[in-house]
């Protein structure tokens, strides 16, 4: 299995990276959500750093977010429609390779968005303030929602939105559904069920939790793989 | 040795229509079968069950002797299919889409390289192996499908429309390689087609389905001498006493033309015996009575449209 989930791994890679519309727009992502928060450290009105660091770690997640809401459906429906997607199905590739490989694709595309938005940053900060530390790094909590965060909230779309994008023929709304998705995550903590802390040991938690919750959706979303739902909607 | 494929009252429903009724179905391993039929017939339902990618509503199936369902991968490593949409990765180059298929087949590094290159090759486009397919012909890439099905040297290959939306040129050069692996034997092949000459020039055995029915189902030969009125040729030196003789109940008569030749229609095959004694008897002067066989596309036409 693991061989296989290699072998789709290295083709959704290669797919992804001859692709120069999905390459324009991760490097968009990565490019806005990495200067935007270095344009704030010389905003003419007065920023707390505590909210700068927020803002920053906002860019950084919304990186992921918004990388893994696009290629998670994107890697099923261009298949989908280059007639990829059959011939796919007709190879000896276990179902479950099939979705674990788009599904951390994504996933991966999305972190390294994430991570890449943050070396963006770093370099905004090294040419404005001369220096190579973010205030947000400096905290063990900083560098939890900056590294952890990012990677678990990525592989949980990346899983609903490959799961999402197989069932359905609409790429719009595979879109949105998956952006969508983060509500689930959101809404415990909007409805004050959990309430959010911001010491390092309960984001670690919260990052078990998550990353439990990811391997769950993973293994789920393999095992509810069927050809057949895909080949009627071929 | 149990037969390379075997369906038993396969059906496929997709709500209230059905796809594909009951079909009983037998391929011998090593066999070139043809499954002809109009567009809608059920062929490609047939297949994608052939493969486990759909799962048959009523009946069963064995291919290769594994159930498609339960044994989907193992059946899929030992057979190659080229579908009706050959389904290449554009941004990859001839040689990437071949590789990533071995890679799939789990071959080792060394054997893949040998066997994409022996692939390749055999469809002429090894010289073309570092072009991305994007800027393929659809002929090239109906090779190049081809030599992916190949690549794994299966031991079934299914082939859906392989001449398809292809030119004269092209047809013929997709033709000439499939006569080739016809030839080769040991490997079955099982082939959806509408180009009759295609069934008629590789196929050992042949099958036409119509509205999700197999309808006829034998070798070329054995088709194209069975089903309708029974047709005879005859050639009379006097053709106008021929015309007037006292022919067979149910028997029907056209000509004569310029040669004296006549066609008659007969009710049924031991009528011919009936018909000479009738035309000696008129002495219409018989010098010939010649059995008219039925073609492929006589017998296609008339199973598919019920003529």
């Amino acid at each position: 299995m693991a061989q296989d989930i290699g072998t789709m791994l290295r083709k959704e890679a290669s797919e992804f990276l001859g692709n120069v519309r999905t390459l324009r727009v991760f490097f968009l992502v990565v490019l806005i959500s990495g200067l935007l928060p270095t344009l704030s450290l010389e905003a003419p009105f007065h920023i707390p750093n505590t909210l700068r660091g927020a803002l920053s770690i906002f860019y950084v997640v919304v990186a992921a977010v918004v990388v893994v809401a696009q290629t998670a459906p994107d890697l099923v429906i261009r298949e989908r429609a280059g007639h990829t997607l059959e011939s796919l199905l007709a190879s000896r590739l276990p179902d479950a390779a099939i979705f674990a490989g788009k599904a951390l694709t994504a996933a991966l595309m999305g972190y390294a968005a994430s991570l890449l938005t943050l070396a963006v940053q770093l370099m905004g900060a090294a040419v404005r303030l001369h220096t190579l530390r973010l205030l947000y790094l400096a905290s063990p909590t900083g560098r939890w929602l900056a590294l952890a965060a990012p990677l678990v909230i990525a592989a949980y779309m990346a899983s609903v939105g490959t799961f999402v994008a197989l069932r359905i023929l609409d790429q719009w709304s595979a879109y949105m559904i998956t952006v969508m998705s983060l509500g689930a995550i959101i809404l415990p903590f909007a409805l004050h069920w959990i309430s959010l802390d911001v010491a390092a040991p309960w984001l670690r938690g919260a990052v078990a939790v998550l990353g439990g919750v990811d391997l769950i959706l993973l293994a789920l979303g393999g095992r509810l793989f069927r050809r057949e739902l895909l080949v009627l909607f071929l | 040795m149990t037969p390379a494929i075997v369906c038993r009252g396969l059906t496929r429903r997709f709500g209230a229509q059905t796809a594909v009724a009951d079909l009983d179905l037998e391929v011998a391993r090593g066999a070139v079968f043809g499954f002809l039929g109009p567009n809608g017939a059920g062929k490609t339902t047939t297949v994608r069950m052939m493969l486990g990618l759909l799962r048959p509503s009523a009946g069963r199936i064995a291919v290769l002797g594994l159930d498609p369902v339960a044994q989907g991968e193992e059946l899929r490593s030992q057979t190659g299919v080229l579908l009706d949409q050959v389904g290449l990765y554009d941004r990859l180059t001839a040689a990437q889409n071949l590789d990533l298929f071995g890679r799939i087949a789990r071959m080792a590094p060394t054997a893949r390289r040998a066997k994409v290159e022996a692939a390749l090759r055999r469809v002429d486009l090894w010289d073309r192996r570092h072009d991305h397919v994007s800027g393929f012909s659809k002929g090239m890439r109906q090779k190049l499908g081809i030599a992916r099905a190949l690549l794994a040297d299966p031991q079934l290959l299914i082939l859906d429309e392989p001449t398809s939306g292809l030119d004269p040129v092209n047809i013929k050069m997709l033709r000439d390689l499939l006569t080739s692996l016809a030839a080769e034997g040991g490997r079955t092949i099982f082939m959806c087609t509408h180009q009759l000459d295609e069934a008629q020039r590789l196929c050992s055995q042949v099958g036409i389905i119509r509205a999700g029915r197999l309808v006829a189902v034998g070798a070329p030969d054995d088709l194209e001498g069975s089903g309708g009125a029974p047709v005879v040729r005859v050639q009379c030196r006097r053709p106008a006493a021929g015309q007037a003789a006292n022919l067979p109940a149910g028997a029907q008569l056209d000509g004569p033309d310029g040669e004296g030749w006549m066609r008659v229609t007969l009710a049924q095959a031991a009528d011919v015996e009936e018909l000479i004694k009738a035309l000696v008897a008129a002495d219409a002067g018989v010098l010939a009575v010649v059995p008219e066989r039925r073609s492929l596309e006589d017998v296609y036409l008339s199973v598919v449209e019920g003529a």
